[in-house]
């Protein structure tokens, strides 16, 4: 467990230390990771491959933008700032059982065609709904004034949302609800005569994911101070995620974290090296993953693993 | 129509869903408007050269990322993976060659056209793409119904095993399906290029909108998929008329609620 103590006392020291682009960075990369481990739970351990979650992200964003409009607030380390991100989680929480009521009982192909429809009509009413959310033209939040260190709130805001995800990943991980998701990921049929509540299990997996993608979203919005439903919805970051899960590791704890630091540090170089061509690179490098690593960075550790233990017999 | 059926077929046969199809439907589109551009003379000619750019699109993804990944457990959902990624490269490229600004290609076709109950005005570039689609299905049908290959393709779709024990070449049957699929939406492209106007995000809508064909048809059911992409065409057009701007959305619901339907009556 120390390690992860030192990891986090270490962000959070971080923006005492570096300027305010390299601050942003940081704040990227732990809301990717956030992302990947909400994409991680439905996605990892109950095996959903759900290319739906940026609605989660969308509508936990507009969901605290609109709060934090509504109430002029300029202060962010407020109690009304908080109050946006709990929201934007309970309204991704209650989309995610909406959603799981039409998908849940889908499989393979069409939970993936269900989530993405569903994504996509949620990203059209906010596109249209203009009276509430301003349509295409996108929501200014309120600019806080800055402050020395305080500029950053919603830096500590994302570090303790990393914290809990990784607590609520960690106790899943090792709780007999985590035991019940991998059975049903490994053959559903089984687990459900052995007596496993899958439509429970599959239903509250989806809504946690949902609930964390949505407070990742609310500070996506505190942090870009503008968005627009292209930006709040965006597909690219949702594969993004599935990505980052895979190559640290789907289902295991620690796999949105190594995935979500190597893929972002990436995604970033690329950005500030290549912005015309960014996503292309994006691409094929995303491609060359599935081909080389289809499990991800454990292949290596099982490889090298495996290499050991023959080099073993082979003294012997 | 066409895109959707290469959608279904990938579906039906190899289990594949391709996120890539709205984009090689698009860079049919794109291909026939810079050839148009380039020569001024009738876009038809260059038809050919769409289901061309779109075989070998295909057959180059197929190479790279597909024939890697069938031997894999986790096959559906890698394969969904990397045509996603394959998605995301081609739409780039796209934007990259030509650019974020919408075309369209404004030809004779556009112009002249039947009038109809004196303020109906039908361009002729809809009967030809009416043509070509039912040409294009008479095609199909012949080559799954009447060849060995087609044979094959339903024999794999299926029971994948049993096929390979007959003595059917899984791999090369695999292939050309692939291709095939991915003309038809070199075809399809060419057809989006003359009746609509077109930029580099539009393939996300077409991949959107085939998928509402095929979920209300069925996966890998081909005349549920002719059938569904009528129902959707009439859809389109209905919410087009009456209110334009709900036109996605009708169009999202729908896939919603068929799939709803569908996976009450299967489960």
């Amino acid at each position: 467990m120390s390690p992860y103590i030192a990891i986090f006392a270490f962000l959070t020291a971080l923006p005492f230390f570096l300027n305010e682009y390299e601050v942003s960075i940081v704040f990227t990369i732990m809301l990717y990771i956030v992302l990947a481990s909400s994409w991680n739970l439905p996605g990892g351990y109950g095996g959903q491959y759900s290319f739906g979650h940026y609605a989660f992200i969308g509508i936990g964003a507009y969901t605290a933008a609109i709060l934090v409009t509504l109430f002029h607030v300029n202060n962010y380390w407020g109690f009304y700032s908080i109050l946006g991100i709990v929201a934007g989680a309970t309204a991704s929480c209650v989309l995610a059982a909406l959603i799981a009521f039409i998908s849940l009982p889908l499989r393979g192909a069409y939970f993936t065609i269900a989530t993405l429809a569903s994504a996509e009509l949620m990203r059209f009413i906010v596109e249209n709904w203009t009276s509430v959310t301003r349509g295409p033209y996108g929501i200014e939040l309120p600019v806080p004034p800055k402050i020395s260190l305080v500029e950053f709130p919603t830096y500590f805001f994302m570090l303790a949302l990393l914290i809990i995800s990784f607590i609520i990943t960690f106790v899943i991980d090792k709780s007999s609800f985590g035991l019940a998701l991998k059975a049903i990921k490994q053959d559903e049929s089984l687990a459900e005569v052995c007596g496993v509540n899958v439509k429970k299990y599959r239903l509250l997996i989806f809504m946690i994911g949902g609930a964390l993608a949505g407070a990742a979203g609310a500070l996506f919005a505190y942090n870009t101070e503008f968005i627009n439903p292209t930006s709040a919805f965006d597909v690219t970051t949702n594969i993004e995620m599935i990505f980052m899960t895979i190559l640290g590791g789907a289902g295991t704890f620690y796999g949105p974290f190594i995935g979500g630091v190597i893929l972002s540090l990436l995604d970033q170089l690329v950005l500030a090296n290549f912005p015309y061509i960014h996503l292309l690179v994006v691409g094929i490098v995303l491609i060359l993953f599935v081909l080389l690593l289809p499990e991800g960075i454990p292949t290596i550790i099982n490889r090298l693993e495996r290499k050991e233990i023959k080099l073993n017999q082979t003294n012997r | 129509m066409l895109m959707s059926i290469g959608i279904s077929l990938l579906f039906g046969v190899m289990k594949i869903v391709n996120f890539a199809q709205g984009t090689i439907v698009l860079l049919g589109a794109y291909i026939l408007y810079t050839l148009e551009s380039q020569f001024k003379i009738n876009p038809l000619v260059f038809m050919p050269a769409s289901i061309l750019v779109g075989t070998i699109v295909g057959y180059v993804l197929y190479l790279f990322s597909i024939t890697p990944l069938i031997k894999r457990k986790d096959f559906e959902n890698q394969t969904m993976l990397v045509t996603f990624a394959a998605f995301l490269v081609l739409q780039n490229m796209i934007l990259l060659i030509w650019g974020p600004a919408p075309q369209a290609i404004v030809s004779i076709f556009s112009v002249t056209g039947l009038h109809l109950f004196g303020h109906v005005f039908l361009p002729e570039s809809y009967f030809i793409t009416f043509i070509a689609t039912l040409v294009g299905l008479l095609l199909l049908y012949f080559v799954l119904f009447k060849t060995n290959f087609g044979r094959a393709v339903r024999a794999i779709s299926q029971d994948v095993s049993g096929a390979m024990l007959m003595g059917i070449n899984i791999n090369s049957t695999y292939m050309l399906s692939f291709a095939l699929a991915t003309a038809l939406a070199g075809a399809g492209g060419a057809m989006v290029g003359l009746v609509y106007s077109f930029d580099p995000n539009f393939g996300f809508t077409l991949l959107l909108i085939s998928f509402g064909i095929v979920a209300v048809g069925g996966l890998g059911n081909l005349k549920g998929t002719a059938i569904a992409s009528i129902i959707i065409g009439i859809v389109q057009s209905f919410t087009q008329y009456y209110a334009i701007t709900y036109t996605n959305g009708v169009i999202y619901a729908t896939i919603l609620l068929a799939i709803l339907i569908r996976g009450r009556l299967t489960h």
